[in-house]
């Protein structure tokens, strides 16, 4: 594997961008940027006193130049670095975990499981977490223990996608996603496709207002959203909902709880039960 | 989904051409963040630029998702597109190798006030002349 070397630029705050044009050239090829600080990396195969010392003096005669600075505040540090592949450091980083009856795994998991599993494969993507957020472990926990066979299940804010997917693996019947971000319909789509539930997974691009008339009287809503927006739509989940439903409402911040009850309860939706981290929280509730 | 930010993190890559190698590795493996996926992505985002240096700022969440933005080119391409010029004087000399009038000076600030963190368009023109300056590109009335 290569052997990089680190070079750390410190210039003074505010001129980063100027000194960051004068260190970026070969053998360097990029640059983090942080408040009076340049790092950069080259390969330990063009190092030489030479390279080192004509970063330092590109950069520090930048500086001098420019009239804003002066030379003697610029300042270059040089490590060797433990040759790593940052492909697999990230992967590694992507272990499987159970949550409830779960086990998630990368999509493409050699390993074994247990025959009790269930299984969701879950590609972390961009714009999508890891499912490890407490919010989300929080909402599959109340989504195994509320869910039967055959239920429909309506997924506002569905994101990935992995709630709605994650209800159709239980065996719910109909498991419909909406999200106002354009990128969960592919997003949710592919899941469902990799996880061999695309035939009871739906998902559409929208608010409330993107649902059909017959998208109505479900038996669990999943709704893992901002406190904020729990309050405010909160009717809304509830017109939703079957009589007796169940609401999984995760997403909320401790300090929330108080305000959110309030809204259910003005909406008809009766909090039973709640899951605490330390900053996050999950409650699940009933439609009167 | 609750979000929460964790880490912004200011990069300058080549466009189109950005590897999981550092500094994109070290910058954003330290925080968990997919790294072939925004290789990937950055370079689709930025394919019709390549040969430039294009600065991306990409905010990580805590549930280790991402979001980027790129940036308006460093001001020094700005510059010597300005001055007529192929590349700046590549030496640490005190030598002038062109000039930038001071109304083109004001446009290119104008252009890069988002990025510059100044305060007033006088102070990202202050930076911009530095810069300027820095490359060997004399600043002239006008």
């Amino acid at each position: 594997m290569e052997t990089w070397i680190e070079v750390d630029v410190r210039v003074p705050e505010g001129l980063e961008e100027l000194a960051a044009e004068a260190l970026l050239a070969a053998p360097l090829t990029g640059l983090e940027l942080a408040p009076g600080r340049l790092r950069s990396y080259f390969l330990a195969v063009n190092d030489s006193e030479a390279v080192r010392a004509g970063m330092l003096a590109r950069v520090a005669a930048a500086v001098e130049r420019s009239g804003l600075g002066r030379a003697c505040d610029v300042d270059a540090t040089f490590k060797t670095m433990k040759p790593i592949d940052w492909n697999v450091v990230w992967r590694e980083s992507l272990r499987p975990f159970r949550v409830g009856p779960f086990a998630v795994v990368p999509h493409d998991f050699a390993g074994t499981v247990r025959p009790t599993d269930v299984v969701l494969k879950l590609e972390p993507g961009g714009s999508y977490g890891t499912g490890r957020h407490p919010s989300t472990r929080f909402a599959l926990r109340y989504l195994a223990r509320s869910l039967r066979p055959g239920d429909r299940v309506l997924d506002a804010g569905s994101g990935s996608g992995i709630l709605a997917v994650a209800a159709a693996r239980l065996g719910a019947r109909e498991a419909l996603g909406f999200d106002v971000d354009p990128n969960a319909v592919p997003s949710g789509e592919e899941l469902a496709e990799r996880n061999g539930v695309a035939q009871r997974c739906r998902f559409v691009c929208g608010d409330f207002g993107v649902l059909a008339a017959a998208d109505t009287a479900f038996d669990v809503v999943l709704a893992n959203l901002h406190a904020d927006l729990l309050q405010a739509h909160a009717g809304d989940l509830a017109a939703r909902m079957r009589k007796g439903g169940a609401l999984i409402a995760s997403g909320i911040r401790v300090e929330e709880d108080e305000r959110t009850r309030l809204a259910f309860a003005a909406a008809g939706i009766t909090v039973h039960a709640t899951m605490r981290g330390r900053k996050w929280m999950a409650m699940s509730g009933t439609r009167s | 989904m609750a979000k929460e930010v964790k880490a912004i993190v200011k990069l300058q890559l080549p466009a189109g051409q950005a590897t999981p190698a550092p500094p994109v590795g070290p910058a954003l493996g330290q925080h968990g963040v997919n790294i072939g996926q925004f290789v990937k992505e950055y370079n689709d985002r930025t394919r019709a630029e390549q040969g430039m240096i294009v600065p991306v700022e990409i905010t990580v969440y805590t549930d280790r998702s991402f979001r980027f933005i790129t940036k308006t080119p460093p001001a020094s391409v700005l510059i010597k597109k300005a001055a007529g010029l192929a590349k700046g004087s590549g030496t640490t000399g005190t030598e002038i190798i062109g000039k930038v009038t001071k109304s083109q000076v004001r446009q290119i600030a104008e252009k890069k006030m988002p990025d510059l963190n100044s305060g007033s368009i006088e102070a990202a023109m202050k930076v911009v002349m530095g810069t300027a300056r820095s490359m060997g590109i004399e600043v002239v009335d006008g």
